[in-house]
């Protein structure tokens, strides 16, 4: 039978970080681990993944260099930012670069939940045609209060 | 002065920043698998919990390291046998080193090397490069340790030498920063507290790497 549940790429160097969302989110969607950002783009080549969720601190790449090449590849795919070290500045480059979504660490799983169910909506139902442009305000989908804040400062 | 203080505050904020972040990325973890249970009622199961025990162990060993870099418990400075300080620490090593089949090989003078300084900071200091280099040693290898300790005039040299992977020279000049490691089970913090317990004797450190050949780190505390 063929597997009918949303993947998502998770790009982290944490292991236990992995396992955290598939046990806590396995049952709802099929997780593809990435330690690197040298693996995330591979893994989202081959896998074509329906989201993605970043951390921003890798140990080859700089998180938002990988964000680039992702969106570069897919322009519309929805990525979620984590990370640890919350910044104003970073947050801002993450939205510039097309993130749905900047979320600190340690977040609640009802809201990391809320929010990956939103953007998969998201890609669902307003998927763009092809050629068509964003400007950056229009590339920040996200609705939490961090990002609506921030959408203001660009 | 002000200077100066402006400049320790200003390096203490990043030291925290940097501690808060290795310490939010557990705390992640915890938290959903914690939430997964009281929130969703998953029961938990015992690798979750062994998982948990994990991340509350990498905390709680991040919080010691910063504290020891921090020195916010300064050793008490004392005369001292710098020979007899190194010797304790082998022996705490020594069955480890055995079992993984390291050599170790010691060239040590007969007489004791008497220095003021920080007793169990230098401890610290020579059980954190003597870990590094076991670490640095493939389990397949021949792996060998050497430690050299001499005097000449009035300086006291330490060395401590492998024959592990080297560590690339691109990761040289960031090996002392605190929280800066490449292994899986590292809180990279080892050669900061190292750097930070040399400073407090206005010693110095020299390091010097080739990949698939060792590290050689020579230390010299104060006399």
């Amino acid at each position: 039978m063929q597997d009918l549940k949303k993947k998502i790429l998770i790009v982290d160097d944490e292991e236990s970080v992995h396992y955290a969302f598939q046990r806590t989110l396995g049952r709802d969607y099929k997780f593809i681990s990435a330690m690197s950002g040298a693996e995330a783009l591979t893994k989202f080549q081959e896998n074509e993944p329906h989201l993605v969720i970043l951390d921003l601190k890798l140990p080859d790449l700089p998180g938002l260099e990988v964000l680039k090449e992702i969106k570069q590849l897919d322009p519309h795919i929805p990525v979620i930012v984590i990370t640890a070290f919350a910044d104003t500045e970073t947050a801002i480059q993450a939205m510039k670069e097309g993130a749905f979504d900047y979320i600190c660490k340690p977040f609640d799983l009802s809201f990391i939940k809320k929010v990956i169910n939103k953007d998969l909506v998201y890609k669902d139902e307003e998927q763009p045609g092809h050629g068509e442009s964003f400007n950056t305000k229009d590339k920040i989908v996200g609705r939490s209060k961090a990002i609506l804040e921030i959408s203001k400062l660009i | 002065m002000q200077l100066l203080r402006a400049e320790k505050f200003s390096a203490l904020g990043q030291f925290a920043a940097g501690l808060a972040h290795e310490i939010k990325n557990p705390l992640t973890t915890i938290k959903m698998l914690i939430q997964n249970y009281l929130e969703e009622g998953n029961p938990l199961e015992k690798k979750d919990l062994e998982i948990i025990e994990k991340e509350l162990n990498r905390i709680d060993k991040l919080v010691k390291d910063f504290l020891r870099f921090a020195r916010v418990d300064k050793g008490v400075k004392e005369q001292f046998d710098l020979k007899e300080a190194l010797t304790e620490i082998i022996d705490l090593i020594k069955p480890e080193l055995e079992r993984a089949k390291i050599s170790l090989k010691l060239n040590f003078p007969e007489k004791g090397i008497w220095i003021y300084g920080d007793k169990d900071g230098l401890k610290q200091v020579f059980l954190n490069l003597i870990l590094n280099a076991y670490q640095a040693i493939d389990s397949n290898s021949k792996g060998v340790i050497t430690i050299t300790l001499f005097q000449e005039k009035e300086e006291v040299h330490a060395i401590i030498e492998d024959n592990g992977v080297g560590i690339p020279t691109e990761h040289i000049p960031k090996i002392f920063d605190p929280f800066f490691t490449t292994k899986s089970e590292g809180t990279g913090m080892g050669l900061a507290i190292v750097k930070s317990i040399i400073k407090d004797h206005m010693g110095q450190i020299d390091i010097s790497s080739q990949i698939n050949k060792g590290t050689k780190v020579k230390i010299y505390p104060t006399y």
